[in-house]
């Protein structure tokens, strides 16, 4: 189990997160929704033990520290991956430091998404930069998966194949925390979804929860986060009150 | 011919085997992905740039000057060297500065390649997420590891450039010439070549 409790974070005096607590079970996949600069990227960064922050992370119920960190494996859309390797030499890397590398997952990720395995990564293309991202965390063997945007700028198609992929890969003991923008799309796929919005939760919910009382996860994102259905009218009125005079 | 050839070929074989083992101690040691080869070529560049020829080349230079006012030049008939009477040479402390400011602007270069190997962790990418996922030792071995190494060796590299002054000098300057202090500025019990 992964337990976030009451974290917070401030660079200088602007509070980046304040008092987040939330917990995610073993199995779990878990969708991480809010606007930019909700603190998202930094609620990851500070699971991870990136940046110093207060309150308490705990992973199985010890503090995140470099001798259980292996358990955490991180997808970023700033990307992780050495430039300068090639998918190939990345994976005698991850071999070499993570002793439940899995061989056979990245074998048939990469084959699923057709990367090379001998060029340098700095000549993939944005999108299957991402893919092999992505690809990384899922084979590094960790308990606990963080996925942070991790197909900004990747094709519609391409992202629900690999949704898809994922449900059917992911073992039991396997835990991923989504973060994305993208709430439609994987809102088949997270079963549930937590909303932060300036540094806070303000809503976390099962989507089974939210399907047997008849609402969908982008009605109850909307809802929650205040979303006026009637803005849009409104504005376009405004701005185009008296045309019809003319 | 035949042992000729074969003595040949041992050391090319030792050569390889040397070439093998220093690539893959500096791909080992070097931030991943990186151009290792240029690291070690830059570091052994200025080594003899910043230790040999600035740091050993300004005491030859200031040590042959010294040398040279110990000396008056007559012409009788011909040129000929007089040593003039009374004439000092200054303390090798005083003409070893240049030997150890060379090693000190290396320590600061293999500071800056350090620096350079950490940040190369942002280059391109936040390849720094998956490192400090790695035992604390992993990044600073492969940012520091070579630049130290490369000071070790600039270190006894100095220290056998102190050795060779310390030759050159005691070998050189004429007894009665030699000031009351022969000692270098540091480093004294490691110059063999006192007297």
């Amino acid at each position: 189990m992964l337990e976030v409790k009451n974290v917070s974070k401030y660079y200088g005096n602007k509070r980046a997160l304040g008092g987040v607590s939330f917990t995610l079970d073993r199995g779990s996949i878990t969708g991480l929704f809010g606007e930019n600069g909700a603190g998202k990227t930094t609620l990851m960064k500070c699971i991870l033990g990136f940046m110093p922050f207060r309150g308490q992370v705990l992973l199985d119920g010890e503090p995140v520290t470099r001798k259980n960190i292996e358990k955490l494996s991180f997808a970023t859309s700033e990307h992780s991956f050495f430039p300068g390797l090639s998918p190939k030499a990345h994976e005698e890397f991850y071999k070499e430091h993570f002793p439940r590398y899995d061989e056979k997952r990245f074998k048939g990720l990469m084959e699923f998404f057709e990367l090379p395995m001998n060029r340098p990564l700095r000549s993939f293309s944005q999108g299957q930069q991402n893919q092999f991202e992505v690809v990384m965390s899922l084979c590094q063997g960790a308990d606990y998966i963080l996925m942070d945007e991790p197909f900004a700028g990747n094709d519609i198609f391409n992202r629900e194949d690999f949704y898809k992929v994922l449900l059917g890969i992911l073992e039991p003991r396997e835990t991923v925390l989504l973060s994305t923008h993208l709430i439609e799309e994987v809102s088949g796929f997270v079963d549930r979804a937590v909303l932060i919005h300036k540094g806070q939760i303000i809503g976390d919910r099962l989507v089974s929860s939210l399907e047997e009382e008849g609402t969908d996860l982008m009605t109850y994102i909307k809802t929650s986060y205040g979303y006026k259905p009637d803005r849009v009218g409104k504005a376009v009125e405004s701005m185009t009150e008296g045309e019809d005079d003319r | 011919m035949t042992d000729r050839r074969d003595i040949s070929s041992v050391f090319r074989g030792a050569f390889a085997g040397f070439r093998t083992k220093l690539t893959s101690f500096l791909e080992r040691n070097s931030p991943p992905g990186s151009r290792y080869m240029a690291m070690f070529w830059n570091l052994l560049l200025m080594m003899l740039i910043g230790v040999v020829f600035a740091g050993f080349g300004s005491f030859l230079l200031r040590f042959s000057s010294e040398k040279n006012a110990l000396y008056e030049i007559r012409w009788v008939p011909q040129q000929v060297k007089f040593l003039m009477p009374g004439a000092v040479m200054p303390a090798p402390s005083v003409l070893d500065h240049g030997i150890y400011s060379g090693f000190i602007y290396f320590a600061a270069y293999c500071l800056g390649v350090t620096a350079s190997n950490y940040r190369s962790f942002f280059r391109e990418s936040r390849s720094i997420y998956l490192m400090k996922r790695l035992p604390r030792a992993e990044l600073a071995r492969r940012c520091a590891l070579i630049p130290a190494a490369a000071l070790l060796c600039a270190l006894i590299l100095m220290i056998a450039l102190l050795n060779l002054a310390a030759l050159i000098y005691f070998r050189s300057v004429p007894a009665e010439c030699l000031p009351d202090d022969t000692g270098f500025s540091f480093f004294n019990s490691l110059i063999v070549f006192g007297r």
